[in-house]
């Protein structure tokens, strides 16, 4: 162990495995709400500017003022301005009452209430959804204007059975006149399900066995084409994976490979994309593990669950459902 | 540490957007590898990743240099890898692999590099639960201090060491190897 160090982390890694300039465009993307062309200064320049830069840092912090004011510094600053009004220990808040309404496939939702304040803003309202649909979550943006960057929201529903959602997001750096709210996407599930069979007989020896690529279609739900695209044992048992694809990018609603649940009992019933996997003597799989990415997910069953099954049922039920939303309702907030 | 990176002065003369992308060139890699630690999935880690710049982007005038750059970084990606840890969309079960552009260990250059031992090590304390595993990320992988542990995870520092000591008898327990013997 204390052998071990960060150089051995680091080419457990690998160079450069998880971080490229698509994290940045894609944060720059999202803070300015349009592309951000990169700056092209030549690297001397920059090195010079540092080393100028860092002397008046060091003079600020001679003179006790290292948080710049205005005019202070050579480069511009964001100056984050914070009401007086807001009292930061008790955590006033500003409500005001709105009525707005935003539709999607599926449902409604009506807010209320905007509440402003010092460290979150909440959004009050209610969800009417169809007969058997869920609300799993949501997010979306608030736009106050300006240069001012998106400010993420999120919700989601604790208590299935209430209609009552609280939006959260992050506290406004100033109080703006008015605001723009856009839910992106929401996620539903609802009573929608498939399965299918896994032959065991035909996975044989374990550890030397390559991956089989089945490709084989389970079904259609929601203009989503299902697949059973790959079932194998690995060191760590039998594993399936399953493959979603849209008909048309961007589609309205499709399925969501998202917030997979594998049956634990009574307990789970009602959990989004419910995963059961049943073999011929009635056992239930107890699941190994698993992972997800967009558009496809794997699970893996403990390798003797496998080894003591002739087939395996697998069932998916209460499939959960990707709603594109991407509509925007606009107000003026109260200031007082 | 990251050598000469440690400029918070620097960071201060910079606008907030410049601010940002030096941190994204300087800590980018090193942030996202560490929040894999915690999650282990890929599209999680770009999605943590990108919370965590932006919670960032929001504080960065707040940060008053009292604690090391590096320090309020890996503090912020820390809560935040805790934050998705604790929320009820984050499956229970142990993640195990990856599907598409995974975090890949077995091209040749690496297997050259690591020894199978150390693979193996590294691979347990990722199994490890979230208390012990990070304890022994920010000693081994990220070179803090007991004290600098202590201070990014506001935890005593004698705790610190307790969760250390406690991290190596459950590796041992999965390694069932005694090579940990210091």
């Amino acid at each position: 162990m204390s052998n071990l160090s960060k150089k051995d982390f680091d080419a457990y890694f690998g160079k450069n495995s998880l971080y490229s300039e698509d994290d940045k465009e894609k944060f720059f993307n999202r803070v300015h709400k349009v592309r951000r062309k990169r700056h092209v200064i030549p690297q001397l320049l920059t090195v010079a500017f540092v080393i100028g830069f860092l002397a008046i840092g060091i003079t600020l912090v001679k003179d006790g003022s290292l948080f710049l004011t205005p005019g202070d510094s050579p480069s511009e600053l964001d100056q984050v301005q914070i009401p007086n009004k807001y009292d930061q220990e008790n955590e006033s808040t500003v409500s005001t009452a709105i009525d707005e309404t935003i539709t999607f496939p599926g449902g409604t939702i009506h807010l209320h209430t905007f509440e402003m304040g010092v460290s979150k803003n909440r959004m009050y309202g209610t969800v009417e959804l169809e007969d058997g649909i869920k609300l799993l979550n949501g997010d979306g943006t608030i736009d106050i204007g300006g240069d001012h960057p998106l400010i993420s929201l999120y919700f989601h529903n604790e208590e299935p059975e209430s209609n009552n959602i609280v939006i959260e997001s992050e506290a406004f750096n100033q109080v703006p006149d008015d605001i723009t709210i856009t839910i992106h996407n929401i996620h539903l599930y609802g009573n929608d399900s498939y399965e299918f069979t896994i032959d065991t007989s035909e996975l044989e020896d374990s550890d030397s066995l390559p991956r089989r690529d089945m490709s084989q279609k389970i079904a259609e739900i929601k203009d989503t084409s299902i697949f059973l695209d790959r079932v194998s044992y690995t060191n760590d048992g039998l594993q399936f994976t399953i493959v979603y694809k849209a008909k048309k990018e961007n589609q309205q609603i499709e399925l969501a490979s998202y917030s997979i649940n594998e049956y634990f009992g009574e307990e789970s019933a009602g959990s989004p994309n419910l995963i059961t996997a049943r073999n011929n003597n009635g056992d239930i799989g107890k699941v190994h593990g698993g992972s997800m990415a967009e558009g496809i997910f794997s699970q893996t069953y403990y390798k003797s669950f496998a080894e003591s099954s002739e087939y395996i049922d697998v069932t998916v039920e209460n499939l959960l459902y990707l709603v594109r939303v991407n509509k925007s309702v606009h107000f003026e907030l109260e200031k007082k | 540490m990251n050598g000469n990176m440690e400029y918070p002065l620097y960071i201060h003369t910079l606008s907030r957007d410049e601010a940002m992308e030096w941190i994204m060139d300087e800590y980018g890699e090193s942030l996202k590898r560490f929040i894999y630690t915690y999650v282990k999935n890929k599209a999680q880690t770009d999605d943590i990743f990108q919370e965590v710049l932006f919670t960032v982007y929001q504080k960065i005038d707040t940060f008053q240099g009292r604690s090391s750059l590096k320090n309020w970084l890996y503090r912020i990606t820390a809560n935040k890898c805790k934050d998705y840890l604790r929320s009820p969309f984050h499956r229970i079960f142990i993640w195990k692999e990856e599907i598409s552009g995974e975090v890949t260990n077995s091209t040749p250059e690496n297997t050259y590099l690591l020894d199978e031992q150390k693979r193996t090590v590294i691979e347990a304390i990722l199994k490890l639960p979230i208390k012990y595993r990070e304890v022994l990320i920010l000693q081994y992988y990220k070179e803090f201090t007991i004290q600098e542990i202590s201070d990014l995870l506001k935890v005593n520092p004698s705790t610190i060491k307790t969760r250390i000591m406690r991290a190596k008898e459950k590796l041992k327990d999965l390694l069932k190897e005694d090579f940990l013997n210091e």
